[in-house]
C-alpha cells in the first residue's frame, strides 16, 4: 500500500538517510525504531510531505506522491507536540480539516462526533486544548488525524510526552483504535517496549538504514546484527570465531570450547568472527553442564529480587555473564562458586 | 534523481522578497551611497558632488575644531549614560520589586511620556528652564535668588535633556532582566553569609548586567546622534557631532564631509555595539526595545 | 533598598514627577492667558490657544492630519513587510538569512541622523520628489525592524508544526497562513505596527530631512514653531494628545485585564 524506495536525505553536512526503502501493507501497524539522530522521523516526515528526500521515492498504491505537497497526499499525522491549534475548540481542532475539504456542517459534526467516541472523548467539542490533560491532546491529535480516514496515518513518537503509567495505558488505546479504524499506521518511537507491544512489524533504523525489519518475534529471536539484538531487549555477546560449517548446524569455538550454534546460518563460512547472542533470560547458571552449550565459569554475583534472581558469572577470560531466572530452582548456587553457563543453541542467535 | 520541489514550493522566498529588496534598496543603497558620497569632492558651485575621489573630507576631521566636536559628543554621550545608569538602575530595580499591581501602574507611569512626542517633552523643559519660566519664578519668589538664574542654553540643559529622553530606555531593560532573575540565588548568597551590600555585588549585579550593558547601548547610541536637542536646550557652544552633520547638510550644503561625520559616527556606533555583543549581550535585546 | 521602604517609594516618586513635571507644566501653560512668543508669565486662564488650535491658525492641525496619514501608511506597509519577512525567514533557513536580517535591523541600531542624511542624499540622486512619498518611503525603513523583531518572537514561541499540521489535514499554504499562523501571530504584529505607529508618529530626525514643501508633520512643525521661541498652541495640542495616549492606554490595560479575568 504505501512503498517507500531508496530514499536519501542530506541536512548540512549530514547524511541523515542512505537508502531507505520500506514497504508497508494494509491495516498493518508499522514502527520504525531507532535512537534518535537514525533518521526515523525524517523518514516519516518524507512520508508526509514536510520534508523533500535528495533522492528516492514514495508510492502510495501505486501512485507516486513524491513531489506531492503534504495536503494533496492521502495521510496524515500525529505530530509529537501534537499541534493542536491552540485558538481552535476541540471540535475545531478535529473539523479543521473537513471543513477545508468542503464538507457540509451537519455531516462535520456528525463525524466529529463519532469521533471523539472512537476515542473515548465524548462531549469535549467545546474544550479548549489548553483545558487537555496531556492524553487527552493526544487523543484529540489522533482523532483530528483519523477522521479524515487516510490510507495511512503516520505518528510520531506520540506517546514521548506523557508519563510512564498513561503511556502504559494509551500503548493499548492506541492498538485498539488502529484494529477498530483498520487504518495502516507508520509509528516513530524509540521506546523498544512501545514497539514490541504495538507493532505488527518493527524496522530497526541506524545511521540512516533500516537494520532489519520484521514481526517483534523475529527482530527478538532472530536478530541479525549485535546492534539490532542490543536495541531490543538485554543480550550478552560472545565472539566466537567458525570452526565447522559444514552440516547445517556450525561449530564455533570461544575460549577454548566448542560447542554447536544454532541452525540457519548457511552463509557461514570457517574462519568467521561472529558473536552469540545470549539474551539474559535464556541463560541458565547450574553447578553441572546442562545440554551440549555450556562454559565453565565462576559465580560472581547473586541477588534475589523478588520474582527473579540476577546472576553474574566470569567466564575464564574475564567476560562477564548476565543471568536472570524466574524461580530460585533447586540449586542455591554460592558467590565464588564455579558453574556452567548453559543455554540452548537454537535460542542464541548469531550475529554480526 | 532530485527532489526538491517543496523546497522551491513553500513560498518562503516570496515572503522574504519584498522585505529583502526594500532592506537592499532602502538601507543598504542608503549606507552604501554615504560611504560613497565620504570620499567625493564637492562640486565647484557649492551645490551637488562631483565623482573625483579623495580622502580630504577624512583629514578635514583632524581639524582642531572638528575634534573638539567629537570629543564633546563623545563626553555629553558618555555623562547621558553614566546619569541614565545612576537613576535608572535603582529605579528599574525597585520597580521589579514592587507588587505586582504598582508594578503594572509604574510601567504604565514609564510608558506613557515615552508614547508622548520627544519633542514636546524637550519643549516642556524649555519652559521650565526659560528665564521667566516657572523654575526661575518659584526660586525667585522663596527669596532664594535676586536675578533670573541662566538655566537655558546651558551643557548642562542639554545633558538634562538627553537624560530626560533616554531614561526609560535605561530603567526598561534593567527592570526585565532584576525581574527575570533568580531571587534564590540572592537568598543563597545571603544563607551564606554574604551582607546585603556583598550579596548585591556579587549576585545582583552580574546577573542582571546584560540589561545595564543593553540599557547603556539603547542610551548611548541615540544620545550620539539626537541633534535637536541641544538646538533647543543648549547654547551656542553646544555644538556636538549631530547639530555638525546637520549643519553640513542643511546650511554649508558640504555633503562630502556631512558623509565622511556620518561614517566616523557609523563607525563609533559599530564599535560600541560591537564591545556590546563581545560582552554577551544580544542585538535582539536592544531592537526589541 | 528594601522593598516597600519610604526611602525607595520617595526616590521612586521623585524621579516620577521629574519625568511628568515637563508634560504637566506643558499643559498648563496650554491655559495660560498670554500671547507673547518669547515670554511667559502666567497672566490668566484661557481656552484661547485651544481655540486658535481649532481655527489652525498655525497649521499644527494640518501637521497632525499629514502626521496621521503618515504613520498610517508606514505601519501598513511595514507591518506587511515586517510580518511576511518574518515568517519566510522562519519557514527555511536562507543562506543569507542571518546578513540580511542584519541589515534589515540596522537602521533600528543606526543614528538617526546617519540614516536621514543616507535618505536625503539617496532621494536627491534618484530625483524623487520630497514630500509624502519620500516620507513614506523612509518611514516604513526605520519601521520594519520593530515589526520583524516582534513578529519573530512571536513565531519564536509557536510550535513550527501547526502550520505543517494544517498543511497535513489538506490546506494549501495560503489556508494555512490564514486560518492557523496569522491568528496565533496576530497580537505580535499588532502591537509591532502599533509600535511602528508610535515611532512613525514620533520621529522628527529623518522627517525634518526627507520632508518637502507642502507636507509638513506634526513634529517638524513643532519643532520650527518652537526653536525660537513659544507657541502655547503646540502646549494646547501636545495636552490633548496626551490626554488621548494616557486614556487610550489605561483603557486598553482595562480591557485586557477584564479579557485576562475572563479566561481564567
Amino acid at each position: 500500500m504505501l512503498e517507500i524506495r531508496d530514499l536519501h536525505k542530506r541536512f548540512d553536512d549530514a547524511d541523515v538517510l542512505r537508502g531507505v526503502s520500506l514497504t508497508i501493507e494494509t491495516g498493518e501497524f508499522v514502527t520504525l525504531l531507532g535512537p534518535s539522530g537514525c533518521g526515523k522521523t525524517t523518514t516519516l516526515r518524507i512520508v508526509a510531505g514536510l520534508t523533500a528526500p535528495d533522492g528516492g521515492r514514495v508510492l502510495l498504491d501505486g501512485a507516486d506522491i513524491t513531489a506531492l505537497p503534504p495536503e494533496k497526499r492521502d495521510v496524515n499525522t500525529v505530530f509529537q507536540s501534537y499541534a493542536l491549534f491552540p485558538h481552535m475548540n476541540v471540535g475545531r481542532n478535529i473539523a479543521y480539516g473537513l471543513r477545508v475539504r468542503g464538507v457540509k456542517k451537519d455531516e462535520r459534526e456528525r463525524r466529529v462526533r463519532e469521533m471523539l467516541r472512537l476515542v473515548a472523548l465524548e462531549g469535549f467539542e467545546e474544550r479548549m486544548p489548553s483545558q487537555l490533560s496531556g492524553g487527552q491532546r493526544q487523543r484529540i491529535a489522533i482523532a483530528r488525524a483519523l477522521v479524515l480516514q487516510p490510507k495511512l496515518l503516520l505518528l510520531d513518537e506520540p506517546l514521548g510526552a506523557l508519563d510512564l503509567k498513561l503511556r502504559q495505558q494509551m500503548q493499548r488505546e492506541l492498538k485498539d483504535i488502529q484494529k477498530r479504524s483498520g487504518i495502516a499506521f507508520l509509528y516513530v518511537t524509540h521506546d523498544q517496549e512501545e514497539a514490541l507491544n504495538l507493532s505488527d512489524r518493527i524496522a530497526i533504523m541506524r545511521d540512516g538504514l533500516i537494520e532489519q525489519i520484521g514481526a517483534p518475534e523475529d527482530i527478538y529471536e532472530r536478530p541479525q546484527t549485535r546492534f539490532a539484538a542490543e536495541f531490543i531487549g538485554q543480550s550478552n555477546f560472545l565472539p566466537c570465531e567458525v570452526v565447522d560449517a559444514g552440516s547445517g548446524v556450525p561449530v564455533l569455538s570461544c575460549a577454548g570450547q566448542r560447542f554447536p550454534g544454532r541452525a540457519g546460518y548457511p552463509e557461514l563460512r570457517v574462519g568467521d568472527r561472529i558473536e552469540v547472542c545470549l539474551r539474559i533470560e535464556r541463560v541458565r547458571l547450574s553447578r553441572t553442564p546442562i545440554g551440549p552449550c555450556a562454559l565453565p565459569a565462576t559465580l560472581k554475583s547473586r541477588h534475589y529480587a523478588g520474582g527473579s534472581i540476577r546472576e553474574t558469572a566470569i567466564l575464564p577470560d574475564g567476560q562477564e555473564v548476565f543471568a536472570i531466572q524466574q524461580t530460585s530452582g533447586d540449586e542455591r548456587l554460592e558467590e565464588g562458586e564455579p558453574v556452567y553457563v548453559c543455554w540452548n543453541p537454537n535460542e542464541a542467535a548469531l550475529v554480526r | 534523481m532530485k527532489t526538491n520541489v517543496r523546497k522551491k514550493k513553500d513560498g518562503a522566498l516570496l515572503l522574504v522578497a519584498p522585505m529583502a529588496i526594500w532592506t537592499i534598496l532602502f538601507v543598504v543603497v542608503t549606507l552604501g551611497y554615504i560611504l560613497y558620497l565620504s570620499f567625493t569632492t564637492r562640486a565647484e558651485n557649492g551645490m551637488g558632488v562631483t565623482a573625483q575621489l579623495t580622502l580630504d573630507n577624512y583629514l578635514k576631521l583632524l581639524n582642531p575644531s572638528y575634534l573638539k566636536v567629537l570629543g564633546n559628543s563623545l563626553k555629553l554621550a558618555a555623562i547621558t549614560t553614566i546619569i541614565c545608569l545612576l537613576v535608572g538602575y535603582p529605579f528599574g530595580y525597585l520597580m521589579a520589586k514592587a507588587s505586582p499591581r504598582r508594578r503594572a501602574i509604574l510601567m504604565l507611569l514609564v510608558i506613557v511620556p515615552f508614547w508622548t512626542n520627544a519633542l514636546v517633552r524637550v519643549y516642556g523643559w524649555r519652559i521650565l528652564l526659560m528665564g521667566d519660566g516657572p523654575i526661575n519664578v518659584f526660586l525667585q519668589t522663596l527669596g532664594l535668588i535676586d536675578k533670573p538664574l541662566k538655566l537655558l542654553n546651558t551643557f548642562g540643559a542639554v545633558v538634562l535633556g538627553m537624560v530626560y529622553a533616554l531614561l526609560p530606555f535605561m530603567i526598561l531593560p534593567t527592570y526585565s532582566s532584576v525581574e527575570k532573575m533568580d531571587w534564590a540565588l540572592v537568598e543563597a548568597s545571603r544563607d551564606m553569609g554574604a551582607s546585603p551590600l556583598r550579596a548585591f555585588v556579587t549576585v545582583t549585579l552580574p546577573l542582571t548586567a546584560p540589561g545595564v550593558l543593553a540599557g547603556c547601548v539603547l542610551t548611548f547610541v541615540p544620545s550620539i546622534g539626537l541633534f535637536f536637542m541641544s538646538d533647543l536646550l543648549g547654547g551656542a557652544n553646544d555644538v556636538f557631532l549631530g547639530n555638525l552633520i546637520n549643519d553640513q547638510l542643511l546650511k554649508s550644503r558640504d555633503w562630502p564631509f556631512a558623509a565622511a561625520l556620518s561614517v566616523v559616527m557609523m563607525l563609533l556606533t559599530s564599535l560600541f555595539l560591537w564591545l556590546y555583543r563581545r560582552a554577551g549581550g544580544k542585538a535582539e535585546d536592544i531592537a526589541a526595545l | 533598598m528594601k522593598n516597600g521602604s519610604w526611602r525607595s517609594r520617595l526616590y521612586m516618586a521623585l524621579v516620577l514627577l521629574l519625568m511628568y513635571l515637563p508634560i504637566v507644566v506643558t499643559a498648563v501653560y496650554s491655559f495660560n492667558a498670554n500671547q507673547s512668543r518669547f515670554t511667559f508669565q502666567f497672566t490668566g486662564f484661557s481656552l484661547q490657544h485651544y481655540k486658535a488650535l481649532f481655527q489652525d491658525t498655525s497649521g499644527l492641525l494640518d501637521a497632525l492630519w499629514q502626521s496621521l496619514q503618515l504613520a498610517l501608511y508606514s505601519c501598513l506597509i511595514s507591518a506587511a513587510l515586517g510580518t511576511l519577512g518574518a515568517v519566510g525567514m522562519a519557514r527555511r533557513k536562507f543562506r543569507l538569512g542571518g546578513a540580511l536580517e542584519g541589515l534589515a535591523l540596522l537602521p533600528a541600531m543606526t543614528p538617526e541622523i546617519i540614516m536621514a542624511m543616507g535618505f536625503l542624499a539617496v532621494f536627491t540622486a534618484a530625483g524623487l520628489p520630497f514630500g509624502m512619498l519620500t516620507l513614506v518611503l523612509a518611514h516604513v525603513t526605520f519601521c520594519v525592524p520593530y515589526i520583524y523583531i516582534v513578529v519573530k518572537g512571536r513565531l519564536a514561541g509557536m510550535d513550527p508544526d501547526l502550520p505543517n499540521a494544517a498543511r497535513d489535514l489538506g490546506a494549501s499554504p495560503a489556508r494555512a497562513f490564514w486560518t492557523v499562523t496569522l491568528p496565533l501571530i496576530l497580537p505580535g504584529v499588532l502591537s509591532g505596527t502599533l509600535l511602528a505607529f508610535a515611532m512613525s508618529m514620533d520621529d522628527f530626525v529623518i522627517s525634518f530631512f526627507v520632508t518637502g514643501p507642502g507636507t509638513t508633520t506634526l513634529p517638524v512643525k513643532i519643532y520650527s514653531s518652537v526653536r525660537m521661541g513659544v507657541s502655547l498652541q503646540v502646549n494646547a495640542l501636545s495636552t490633548l494628545m496626551l490626554a488621548t495616549v494616557f486614556l487610550l492606554t489605561a483603557a486598553l490595560r482595562l480591557l485586557r485585564r477584564r479579557r485576562a479575568a475572563q479566561t481564567t
